[in-house]
């Protein structure tokens, strides 16, 4: 057992249920406030968000990055709420503890940053039934911290299909042309994939005898037999795979996107994504060890299927929207090989991709939707030339393309070459095949970029707009840390590190199973 | 002879108010449903308070007599038993019975017929009988209660005799429960006359005792009687029934009986097959999980293609009964503490749901009750707290956290897996998201469609306040009804054994994983 609670809270209030809860809190106000006050509702989500933000923030500073040192490899979960023991929620053996280590740390800040980014943005663009939307937007927000902090494994689920209702609602009512069959879509797809995954909970707590659904007791029993363990991993895989999302599971997500409205995709894109692949980290895996690891070469090869089906596919899209959910597909797919490389360099790479994702397609989807909201079109033929009409608006589409092609100095270059690195160490063919695909999407983004902004003006390209201010500071931002992260990484590879490492001991004490390729032992 | 009357007082409690109502009657004016809703709010209010003072004692059995019939089982034997079981099922019988008062209040207005007492006397006394049925600890007195209840809801299925889809439901449904009644009633005959006896624990002695030298016409007997609470639960295939009188009945009727008849049939199911029929559980553990199957199926299915939202919530009591044929599968202790809890939460979603149909109000030129699909269209623009409150229900429906229906499935499911049946468990989470796409299309056209009808609903106030208390306790669930489901847990049921079929599985591991602090 190296997964330890630290009860340690620097700051001194509970301020990870405060973070958690805040939007929660925000959207109930909203209900509250006299009607058609749209200007209002805009602001009271800002300083919602902003301030769920200002304590993500602060959370992500506070985290301490050198207590591991002294336990040798042993992680902690940071800001327990209630600090020692969890609370007695419900009978039953149900507790409520929130807490906080370096993964989910790092996910609570890219959360804050993208809904209050989303929110920014929504300020200057949506004007129908705002009061609703920003509710919408809020709770989804308590429902994604929520899931990035919950320990219990039903207060995980209670927030994991929390996070559903209110997507769904954004792309039903804020949605495009096909939206009613986008969320439907979505909806069946994601509760499809998760219904196994609850009988999983119940199973894994009632055969393992653990008292409590607390995710440290159940790992503390650590007795599951081989069979049981298969199954379960699978109910637990199959949920996530569903929302990362991973080939051949993926159908739901072109259609979601597509249709959802601009913030929706960011959030979507951005974090509910990234559910998936944390839920395989935080829960099916440290659950499941022996299984994970023997069924590690199946999901990277649906992983590499997933890199190079996703690159193709978005080749072959006449819709810049479709072609960055595409893109998607294809670098989550990344992200589950880093993962299942089982060790300290795949992990890293893989959360930090998890981060990077996060940033780069969250940043093309607004910049999408900014063009959108100029020009009534997303479909690639209808552009050309925009370099010249929006010159602001090209640079910042330049940067975040390199940034989502992985080139040396923004973040998607650190986080691509340590996920390879590890994959590498674990399967050199896996290694050659991913390497290959992520080549493929550089060809497809720059081919896009070719298309879209150079050569003389075109069809639609002549009566747009550059960039607002508010606009540039919505995305300003996420440029910001591409950069930082592409050219001073450690900030968040530290507590990455930590947890990794954690992980990884974890991994292999409870099971002995982690590979450790050709001699040379994970450093 | 004193606790008899106190584990009898809840049960006399309405009797007494629905036969003082009834002479109240003369004397109030015709047409006027409030004084006659009021006695019975009363009259409910004391139920209620009754049953919380019996919370508080031990159990206690009640009308013992001397058992005539000499071999094995003991001397004496309880019609009644005053239990947590009884007490609890009890008390979601009176807050179904409350909701229904207060939303046929409303009702009455728009209906002058249910304005007369009879409405609310023959919910009282249905109630009565439920209460007895919860707490039956003998085949006779099931039978009475079932019996007496049922007669009841004939009534009130036709209450609006001028209307045909009223006549038309009472019609069906006293035939088919007659034929139930038959069946129920015959199976209790062939039991007695292979046991010598109705009380369910000196038959369950009896089997025990003599399990391998039964004549098989006691099974027969037992197959019979679950025939005949199949019919009265609505499971597979004795559901044909439901979405027709579910469709066909006065509104506030159909809220009423899908809460509170499910109560007492699923109370009487439980406790005749755990207490009576335990030592033959290998024989109709199978029925009832193959039942239970074949119900969640057959009903989420059905409901699927349905237009008419009380048909389409008729399958889906169909696919509830499902649900709680899992819980009854899963065995007197954590199955039945999921069974209670389930069944109120059921109870407040369903009543919520029915309720703020009838808060929508009359539509069109002839005034009907909102029932169609289509006139919830932008309903959320007519009346924002109707359509919050509708969407709560139907979300807690489809079993999605944080709703009161996610915890009610969550025990159902923790039930089910510690008694081995994860595979059933599994069915019925599939079973539950084919259901998401029928509770959640209403949801999306209260949202996203334009209204037909642009007028605002404005929603009388007990109506507004039945329907805004069921659609808060099931939105606040995780947060309220902790000690409720603490109380269920605890809710124990007289003469039934703790470990259900096999004892022997309380040394396996899980077992205590349940009970257990953390």
């Amino acid at each position: 057992m190296t997964m330890l609670l630290d009860t340690s809270n620097a700051l001194g209030f509970p301020v990870l249920s405060v973070t958690v809860f805040l939007p929660l809190v925000g959207a109930l106000l909203l209900v509250a406030l006299p009607r058609r006050h749209d200007a209002l509702y805009h602001a009271v989500g800002l300083m919602v968000s902003g301030t769920t933000l200002v304590l993500a923030a602060v959370l992500f500073w506070q985290f301490d990055r050198s207590w591991a040192a002294p336990l040798q490899g042993g992680t902690a979960f940071q800001f327990a709420d209630p600090p020692r023991v969890a609370a007695t929620w419900l009978p039953g053996g149900i507790t409520y503890q929130v807490a906080v280590d370096g993964i989910s740390v790092t996910l609570v800040l890219l959360t804050g940053l993208l809904t209050f980014v989303a929110l920014l943005f929504s300020w200057a663009h949506v004007h129908h039934r705002v009061r609703e939307y920003v509710a919408a937007m809020l709770v989804l927000e308590t429902g994604m911290l929520g899931v990035f902090t919950a320990l219990d494994l039903f207060l995980f689920y209670v927030f994991w299909e929390a996070a559903l209702l209110p997507m769904a609602l954004l792309i039903a009512l804020w949605g495009g042309g096909r939206k009613l069959y986008a969320t439907f879509k979505f909806l069946l797809y994601t509760m499809a994939g998760s219904a196994l995954m609850l009988v999983a909970i119940v199973a894994a707590v009632v055969v393992s005898g653990s008292p409590t659904f607390h995710l440290l007791d159940v790992l503390r029993q650590n007795n599951l037999p081989a069979g049981t363990q298969a199954l379960l991993f699978a109910a637990f895989a199959l949920a996530f795979a569903v929302k990362v999302p991973l080939f051949p599971f993926h159908t739901w997500l072109p259609d979601a996107h597509v249709e959802a409205p601009t913030a929706g995709s960011v959030l979507l894109a951005g974090v509910l994504l990234k559910l998936g692949t944390y839920g395989l980290v935080r829960f099916a895996m440290p659950l499941f060890p022996s299984a994970a690891a023997d069924a590690a070469p199946i999901l990277i090869a649906l992983g590499v299927i997933g890199v190079w089906y996703g690159a193709w596919v978005a080749y072959a899209q006449t819709d810049i929207k479709s072609l960055v959910a595409y893109s998607s597909v294809s670098h989550m797919g990344i992200v589950v090989i880093g993962i299942f490389a089982l060790n300290a360099q795949g992990f890293a790479g893989a959360t930090l991709q998890m981060i990077n994702h996060g940033l780069s397609t969250g940043a093309l989807f607004m910049l999408v939707g900014m063009l959108y909201e100029r020009a009534h079109s997303r479909r690639i033929a209808d552009f050309g030339g925009l370099w010249a009409r929006m010159p602001r608006f090209s640079v910042l589409f330049l940067v975040v393309t390199l940034s989502s092609i992985g080139l040396p100095g923004t973040n998607g270059f650190v986080g691509e070459w340590l996920a390879l690195l590890g994959t590498f160490r674990t399967s050199v063919a896996a290694g050659v095949a991913a390497t290959f695909g992520v080549v493929l999407g550089a060809a497809y983004m720059l081919w896009l970029f070719q298309r879209v902004f150079f050569g003389p003006p075109s069809g639609k390209s002549n009566d747009v707009r550059d960039l607002t201010p508010v606009e540039i500071a919505a995305l300003a931002p996420l440029i910001l840390l591409i950069f930082w992260i592409g050219l001073y990484p450690d900030t968040f590879l530290q507590p990455i590190d930590q947890a990794g490492q954690a992980w990884l001991d974890h991994m292999r004490t409870s099971a002995e199973v982690v590979a450790t390729p050709s001699g040379a032992p994970a450093p | 002879m004193l606790s008899d009357l106190n584990a009898f007082l809840p049960v006399l409690t309405l009797v007494v108010t629905a036969l003082a109502i009834m002479v109240a009657d003369w004397f109030l004016p015709e047409g006027d449903p409030r004084p006659p809703a009021t006695l019975a709010v009363v009259g409910l209010s004391a139920t209620g308070a009754v049953l919380a003072r019996g919370w508080l004692v031990a159990d206690t059995p009640a009308f013992v007599h001397a058992v005539a019939r000499p071999g094995p089982g003991p001397a004496e034997a309880a019609m009644v038993w005053h239990d947590g079981f009884g007490v609890f099922a009890g008390a979601v019988l009176v807050v179904a019975a409350l909701l229904t008062v207060l939303l046929g209040l409303d009702h009455a207005r728009r209906r002058p017929a249910l304005a007369r007492a009879e409405h609310v006397v023959l919910v009282l006394l249905a109630t009565a009988a439920m209460l007895l049925v919860a707490m039956a600890n003998d085949l006779i007195l099931v039978f009475l209660g079932i019996e007496t209840f049922s007669i009841a809801l004939y009534v009130l299925a036709g209450f609006l005799r001028e209307e045909r889809p009223s006549l038309e439901a009472a019609m069906k449904y006293f035939v088919l429960g007659a034929f139930a009644a038959g069946f129920l009633l015959y199976g209790i005959a062939l039991v007695y006359a292979s046991t010598g006896t109705t009380n369910l624990e000196v038959v369950a002695a009896i089997l025990a005792a003599e399990v391998h030298s039964l004549p098989r016409v006691a099974y027969v007997g037992l197959g019979l009687i679950l025939v005949g609470l199949g019919f009265k639960v609505a499971a597979v295939p004795f559901h044909q029934w439901t979405p027709d009188v579910y469709e066909g009945a006065p509104t506030t009727v159909t809220a009423f009986m899908s809460a509170a008849t499910k109560t007492a049939a699923f109370a009487a199911l439980m406790r005749v097959l755990w207490v009576g029929f335990a030592p033959l559980a290998d024989a109709w553990v199978p029925l009832v999980t193959g039942a239970a199957v074949l119900t969640m199926v057959v009903g989420n299915l059905s409901a699927l293609v349905q237009v008419d939202l009380k048909r389409m919530l008729g399958f889906s009591a169909v696919a509830h009964a499902g649900y709680l044929l899992v819980a009854v599968a899963a065995g007197p202790a954590l199955g039945a503490s999921a069974l209670l809890f389930y069944l109120l939460v059921y109870a407040l979603m369903n009543l919520g749901a029915f309720g703020a149909l009838l808060a929508i109000g009359p539509v069109g030129p002839e005034g009907r009750d909102a029932t169609n699909l289509r006139d919830l269209r932008g309903l959320w623009t007519r009346s924002p707290g109707v359509a919050l409150a509708l969407a709560v229900c139907l979300i807690g429906l489809t079993g999605l956290p944080p709703t009161a229906g996610f915890m009610g499935k969550w025990y159902i499911f923790m039930a089910a897996v510690d008694a081995d049946l994860t595979w059933l468990a599994a069915v019925m989470v599939l079973a539950s998201v084919v259901s998401a796409f029928y509770y959640l299309r209403p949801v999306a056209l209260m949202f996203v469609a334009p209204p037909e009808d642009p007028a605002v609903v404005a929603p009388r106030r007990a109506t507004a306040v039945a329907v805004g208390v069921a659609a808060a306790l099931v939105a606040l669930a995780m947060v309220v009804l902790g000690p409720v489901a603490t109380a269920a847990t605890g809710a124990s049921m007289a003469g039934a054994s703790p470990d259900g079929l096999h004892g022997a599985r309380a040394g396996e591991p899980g077992s205590g994983a349940l009970s257990g602090a953390p």
